[in-house]
């Protein structure tokens, strides 16, 4: 265990010495509310505050936060299929899987950390605090924090498809776009239509995402139905990369890769 | 004319070099598609709350975003290479492109191309079918829309890789740039308070991207189609301009490598 914190740390530090890129995900973040907040203002203007700009800013915030702080660990497996490098990998004496899920999960860490100060800054400018209070930002970033280390396996295993497919992007692009749309992570799915809300039902986006930013919504209650959800997909999330896992290994022990 | 047979030259060897591997075109192009496409069922939701935006219907939404996709469609799908300028400066590989007679700038940002690109193309072609403003009259304007819109997309690209030139470490904003760039035109611009248009409408032309050519094909106006199209030369002859004087700085990195197009 203390090998893979080691390479989760390793991930931190690596992240750290990126400032650059770290400013420039704080400046999209803020550049992506900022056109939010103008187009929820206009919208409520035009229907005369049928919808709450302010409450939906939290909301936003709390999700946007999300997508903007996942690695593209997809990446990561694509190239070291691509360029042979898994191969090198292999002769640490971890799991190839687990080393990179790790470092990761430090890179994840740091940047939920870094954009979340970011968020909670524009959010407490533009629409002052939620209206839950405190406790339902600090719940709603918990739930968020679990949901996004929930995402980022969901997305490893997309990234090892790469070792089958050659190439995980667009089945990642399609990953990404499902996550904007049955997540919720620019209208919440309340505004959906009722049979769009049944299918995100019974996808992890909907664990993911919009139960994040419904803590901020409704209040940090709605945790005790978000978490134990959240849950039953963290166990069909690591079934998943077990088994894709498993087949991987044996495929590059035996060289059929 | 010599130039153009080049740049066609170019496009078809990196049409035949893309479609090579069919499987991976046909994944790419397809996956693309259904991409944009389920980024736009955001748009559709929004709109069932509202009917119009500041005027803007969901109607007006599909033509820009029909604009959108096309034009970024033909700017990655014909000149990605754009995007390769700042790799290229930093790491020595623009001296394979100034040993040949042809012009640099050209040949870099035709040197590539996406696959990707034939999705956004597609892409465009459902969103223009699903809205009601195209029609004979305005299928010249579109036109004229579409490439307006590829070419700040392509000259922004050029203008801001180019400023790698001067300073290393502005290649990696260059792709935040880019994405600013195509995150803020894909919305109307007039959601935003005047503030955040003039910038959108100068410094940063997001709005020549789609709010501009869209309101011209809205609105059938030809004096705003002339307007873009002269800003849009104006801004490329700037892109131009930044780029050829970025090269005069150029010290070769005495990088051996050989283009094989």
């Amino acid at each position: 265990m203390g090998k893979y914190l080691s390479v989760t740390w390793h991930g931190i530090r690596h992240e750290r010495q990126s400032p650059a890129a770290t400013i420039g995900r704080i400046g999209f973040y803020t550049l992506l509310i900022v056109i939010f907040f103008c187009l929820w203002g206009t919208i409520e203007s035009e229907k005369g505050g049928a919808i709450g700009r302010d409450t939906i800013l939290w909301y936003l915030i709390v999700t946007e936060w999300i997508m903007l702080s996942l690695p593209q660990i997809h990446l990561a497996f694509e190239e070291d299929y691509k360029h042979g490098d898994v191969y090198t990998h292999m002769l640490r004496p971890m799991s190839y899987i687990g080393m990179r899920l790790s470092y990761a999960i430090g890179v994840l860490s740091y940047r939920l950390a870094m954009t979340g100060v970011a968020g909670v800054i524009i959010g407490l400018l533009a629409a002052g605090a939620p209206t839950h209070g405190i406790s339902a930002l600090v719940g709603a970033f918990l739930m968020g924090s679990f949901a996004a280390v929930l995402l980022l396996i969901f997305q490893g295993v997309l990234g090892l498809s790469a070792f089958w497919l050659h190439d995980a992007t667009p089945i990642y692009w399609v990953w990404q776009k499902g996550n904007f749309v049955l997540g919720g992570l620019m209208v919440p799915l309340f505004l959906y239509p009722e049979w769009m809300q049944s299918v995100a039902l019974f996808t992890p986006f909907y664990a993911c995402m919009y139960n994040s930013g419904r803590v901020v919504l409704e209040g940090v209650e709605v945790l005790g139905i978000t978490m134990p959800l959240l849950g039953v997909w963290y166990v069909v999330a690591f079934t998943l990369l077990r088994r894709v896992s498993r087949n991987v290994e044996r495929h590059l022990l035996e060289g059929q890769l | 004319m010599r130039t153009m047979k080049f740049l066609l030259a170019l496009m078809a060897l990196n049409i035949r070099q893309s479609m090579a591997l069919r499987g991976a075109f046909l994944l790419k192009m397809i996956f693309m598609l259904l991409n944009d496409l389920l980024v736009f069922v955001v748009w559709i939701v929004i709109f069932r709350t509202t009917e119009t935006i500041r005027g803007w219907t969901l109607d007006d939404v599909t033509l820009l975003w029909g604009i959108l996709t096309a034009s970024y469609g033909i700017s990655v799908g014909l000149a990605d290479g754009a995007r390769t300028i700042g790799s290229a400066v930093r790491s020595g590989e623009l001296d394979s492109f100034l040993t040949q007679p042809k012009n640099t700038l050209l040949y870099i940002i035709g040197s590539r191309t996406n696959p990707s690109a034939w999705g956004d193309i597609l892409a465009s072609i459902v969103f223009f079918s699903c809205t009601s403003h195209v029609t004979l009259r305005t299928i010249p304007l579109i036109i004229a829309a579409v490439v307006v819109a590829a070419t700040v997309t392509t000259a922004t690209v050029v203008l801001v890789f180019s400023l790698t030139f001067w300073l290393d470490a502005l290649e990696d904003l260059g792709e935040q740039v880019r994405n600013y760039l195509i995150t803020l035109s894909s919305y109307p611009a007039d959601i935003f308070p005047w503030s955040v248009r003039v910038f959108l409408f100068t410094v940063f032309p997001a709005g020549f991207m789609g709010t501009i050519p869209a309101n011209a094909v809205r609105e059938g106006s030809l004096g705003l189609l002339l307007f873009a199209i002269a800003f849009t030369g104006a801004y490329s002859c700037i892109a131009y301009r930044v780029f050829c004087t970025g090269l005069k700085r150029y010290a070769s990195g005495s990088r051996i490598s050989v283009r094989a197009s």
